[in-house]
């Protein structure tokens, strides 16, 4: 085990670490190395898992709860000095969202009433068309979801899709684009019966 | 709610990368809960619901 001159432990990086600290060359989801986030959820899991347990909900309760966290922090994409204790911050709030009888039970700490959830998508996409372009279009989708979703640089998503270069991945980015405005174009003439 | 085309289709490619981060979340879930290296792991938890 690591120390520092003091003999001190040295916390895990990825409670820590933020984009800035991370290699280019590192698979990153939201700027976190996808190898990290093992070792984030086994140090993370058990401190939610633990206040669900403390508010009657079961182990059930404690994944789906931590899994919906996790995703709303990757997805917010910001630099902060603790992630398990911004993680537990979410899912207190995700928690006082879907059982709002528990307020009383509930108390966020100055710090964990600055986290902010967002409202559910404004665009959410109908099931069936949904289903009809991830099967048509999974290569572009895979390659799109790394550029926008993971925000992965284009020297990283040319490595893992073989392209020459980052300019290469660029283009093939905006030919699938394309490709899937078309295939979500033919799939419906109007574009109303989309949304849910 | 009239969407654009170009709305819809980000919003078909943000749902497709959060499928597939819940499915790796699932994955490491699963491995956590099953791996007999990981047992003190499955234990703790549970024990916290019982």
């Amino acid at each position: 085990m690591g120390g520092t001159g003091d003999n001190l432990p040295v916390p895990p990086t990825y409670l820590y670490m933020n984009a800035t600290t991370l290699s280019a060359s590192v698979v990153e989801i939201q700027g976190f190395a996808t190898e990290d986030i093992p070792g984030l959820y086994e140090e993370t899991f058990p401190v939610v898992a633990a206040f669900v347990a403390k508010m009657g909900g079961s182990p059930d309760d404690a994944k789906d709860i931590f899994h919906d966290a996790l995703i709303i922090f990757f997805e917010k994409d910001i630099r902060v000095e603790n992630v398990a204790a911004y993680i537990m911050g979410i899912a207190k709030h995700l928690w006082l969202r879907k059982y709002q009888d528990d307020k009383h039970r509930v108390s966020l700490d100055d710090f964990e009433r600055t986290i902010a959830i967002p409202e559910d998508e404004h665009f959410p996409v109908a099931a069936r068309l949904y289903r009809l372009i991830s099967t048509a279009g999974k290569v572009c989708l895979d390659l799109l979801q790394a550029f926008y979703y993971e925000k992965r640089s284009a020297e990283s998503i040319a490595s893992e899709f073989h392209y020459s270069d980052a300019h290469s991945a660029s283009v093939q980015k905006h030919k699938c684009l394309q490709k899937i405005r078309t295939l979500v174009k033919e799939k419906s003439m109007d574009y109303e019966s989309f949304v849910e | 709610m009239k969407a654009s085309l170009n709305e819809i289709t980000h919003a078909i490619v943000k749902q497709y990368g959060r499928r597939k981060l819940r499915i790796r979340l699932e994955s490491i879930h699963h491995q956590l809960f099953t791996d007999p290296g990981k047992i003190s792991f499955k234990e703790k938890i549970l024990r916290m619901f019982q």
